[in-house]
């Protein structure tokens, strides 16, 4: 039996008026897979931005893997093992995609601070930022700039840099936005390749209901900041007031 | 990685090319046009500051409009240790204007790198002008406006250049320069591949992103902060025994635009682009003079030509796919 890596409960943050999250509890699983989904303005990035540390809940409690994290800063919440990826791709423009991965990988083994080493002697930077690259489909393009691959492959690097943290918790804010059709499944089946081969527990923010249906086991539903379901695909994707949230009345 | 070291603004092979030519170069300049030979030797010390500053500029995206400010440490530590402490050895005067130049970016750095675009330029620009008020102000320790006038000085501990004639004094002066030219450059080359560099260029691309790996980056851009001011009092320092006077101007805002100058001229996202940019600047510039007193309005044609025409500065240019071939073609040893 495998321990909770994260217990959330009763968190809270209010935008002046606006409940972004409200009375939010949820408990996951070591190595499961959880999707999020709602529609805009649900609350779905913010509460991804309270799990991560980027802004502090008016209230409630975040545990992470047996400790309290609620008030830990982003950069201690990285070192414990939480990472995440945008939205938007955030990657380093000016860098190759081995560039990238390269200190994304340095910076977790800590040798930023070495300034007369070139990076490039690191062996075992440059074994592990292979490694990410191959998993991730990027071998081809490692001496390209991110501004030179599709945005698939952006995307795939992106979430190759949290990767390289090798975070216990990874939270994912929409992997397939602005991805094409053709792209999507191809981005997610390399995504979860991934994570399986880390044996990270993630959280993935999605619209795209197609994604969701082939690839979660366990679906949370936010709407106006509280979760109005939590369990299997199946069962809660096909109820009434669900469909209506997510889809609108028309199609309901 | 790969990719960028094999590029030829990025490379070391061709920083000892250049200095290898700017060492075979004085001698022949001086044998056709006597007295122009200098402007090497000032171009390769404004290499060295500029080299500095583009650690910020063109590695971090923190572009400074107050690194006068370390100039003018530099080169008025020399002035300073000569009037009061009658030092004449030049390299303890440099220990001294580095150790100076680190205690007073570490203060100023530590205020100003918490903001960026202009807030970081403009407050670092006030520190630097308030600089220049104080060696303006307070003539009697500075010499005001009068500066202080700089005797010859002594290097490697044992050199005394006080004997020498004008053209010998010049010629020993260029090599020495080139010396701490290389050497500040050589190192500038090991801090931009290193991790540290690297760290700094994921600021300079996406300084969020760069936090959500686990860095502070308050803490790295201060270092960078620091490590270009040392470069720059380093080229300060040594600017002045070449002068023969230090002035306040050397402090004053239009020397950090000089730096912002042969950053972009040269290509300010190479590492060869603030060398080469400053070696045409200076180059530019005495020419410029001596052809008119409007010499402002030449060097402005000349800036807005190079963002217009090659925003990657002249190096941008030589990376250009045509320039290589042609270079291959050539079989230059470059």
């Amino acid at each position: 039996m495998l321990g909770k890596i994260l217990q959330v409960s009763g968190l809270r943050k209010y935008f002046g008026g606006v409940k972004a999250v409200d009375g939010v509890s949820f408990t996951m699983d070591e190595g499961e897979r959880l999707f999020i989904v709602g529609p805009n303005g649900a609350g779905k990035t913010t509460l991804v931005n309270l799990i991560s540390g980027y802004i502090m809940p008016d209230s409630g409690t975040i545990m992470f893997d047996g400790r309290d994290v609620t008030r830990l800063s982003l950069a201690s919440r990285v070192g414990v093992g939480i990472a995440r990826s945008f939205q938007l791709v955030n990657v380093f423009w000016g860098l190759t995609v081995l560039e990238n991965l390269s200190i994304a990988v340095a910076s977790r083994l800590k040798v930023n601070t070495n300034m007369f080493k070139s990076l490039e002697s690191y062996k075992a930077v440059l074994e592990e930022a292979l490694e990410l690259a191959e998993l991730s489909g990027l071998t081809e393009v490692l001496d390209k700039r991110p501004s030179e691959i599709s945005q698939g492959d952006r995307k795939l690097l992106d979430i190759a840099i949290t990767l390289a943290l090798k975070p216990k918790l990874v939270m994912l804010d929409e992997p397939t936005s602005g991805v094409s059709t053709r792209e999507k499944f191809e981005v997610m089946d390399r995504v979860l390749k991934t994570l399986h081969r880390f044996g990270a527990s993630s959280i993935i923010v999605e619209h795209d209901m197609e994604v969701v249906k082939k690839y979660s086991n366990r679906v949370l539903v936010m709407h106006e900041g509280k979760i109005i379901g939590d369990g299997a695909p199946s069962d809660i994707l096909s109820k009434e007031d669900v469909r209506r949230i997510l889809l609108g009345e028309a199609y309901a | 990685m790969v990719a960028a070291s094999r590029e030829l603004g990025n490379s070391l092979r061709a920083l000892i090319a250049l200095s290898i030519l700017i060492a075979v170069l004085y001698p022949i300049i001086g044998w056709l046009r006597p007295g122009f030979e200098v402007i090497l030797t000032y171009g390769v010390i404004l290499a060295i500051a500029a080299l500095g500053f583009n650690l910020l500029f063109g590695y971090t995206g923190l572009l400074s409009f107050g690194h006068a400010a370390f100039f003018g440490v530099g080169a008025y530590t020399i002035g300073l240790t000569l009037k009061y402490l009658n030092l004449r050895a030049l390299e303890a005067q440099i220990f001294i204007a580095v150790v100076a130049a680190l205690l007073f970016s570490a203060l100023t750095g530590f205020i100003v790198v918490r903001y960026r675009g202009i807030f970081f330029a403009i407050l670092i620009l006030v520190i630097a002008q308030t600089l220049w008020g104080f060696y303006v102000k307070f003539y009697h320790i500075t010499g005001g406006t009068d500066g202080i006038r700089i005797l010859r000085p002594v290097i490697l501990g044992f050199y005394d250049t006080r004997g020498l004639g004008y053209d010998d004094f010049n010629m020993i002066y260029h090599y020495y320069a080139l010396a701490w030219f290389i050497l500040m450059a050589y190192l500038m080359w090991r801090i931009i591949n290193s991790p540290f560099g690297y760290t700094l260029k994921m600021i300079r691309d996406a300084e969020d992103r760069a936090q959500t790996l686990g860095i502070d980056t308050f803490k790295f851009k201060l270092a960078a902060f620091i490590i270009s001011a040392l470069y720059v009092a380093v080229s300060g320092a040594l600017y002045a025994p070449l002068n023969r006077i230090v002035t306040p101007d050397l402090a004053y805002w239009t020397v950090s635009g000089k730096m912002v100058f042969m950053s972009i001229l040269g290509g300010f996202t190479y590492y060869m682009g603030p060398i080469v940019g400053a070696l045409i600047y200076v180059y530019f510039e005495t020419v410029a003079q001596a052809i008119t007193v409007h010499w402002f309005l030449i060097m402005g044609v000349l800036i807005i030509a190079t963002m217009v025409l090659t925003p990657t500065g002249l190096m941008g240019l030589v990376d250009r796919p045509s320039f290589k071939k042609t270079l291959s073609l050539l079989k230059l040893p470059i």
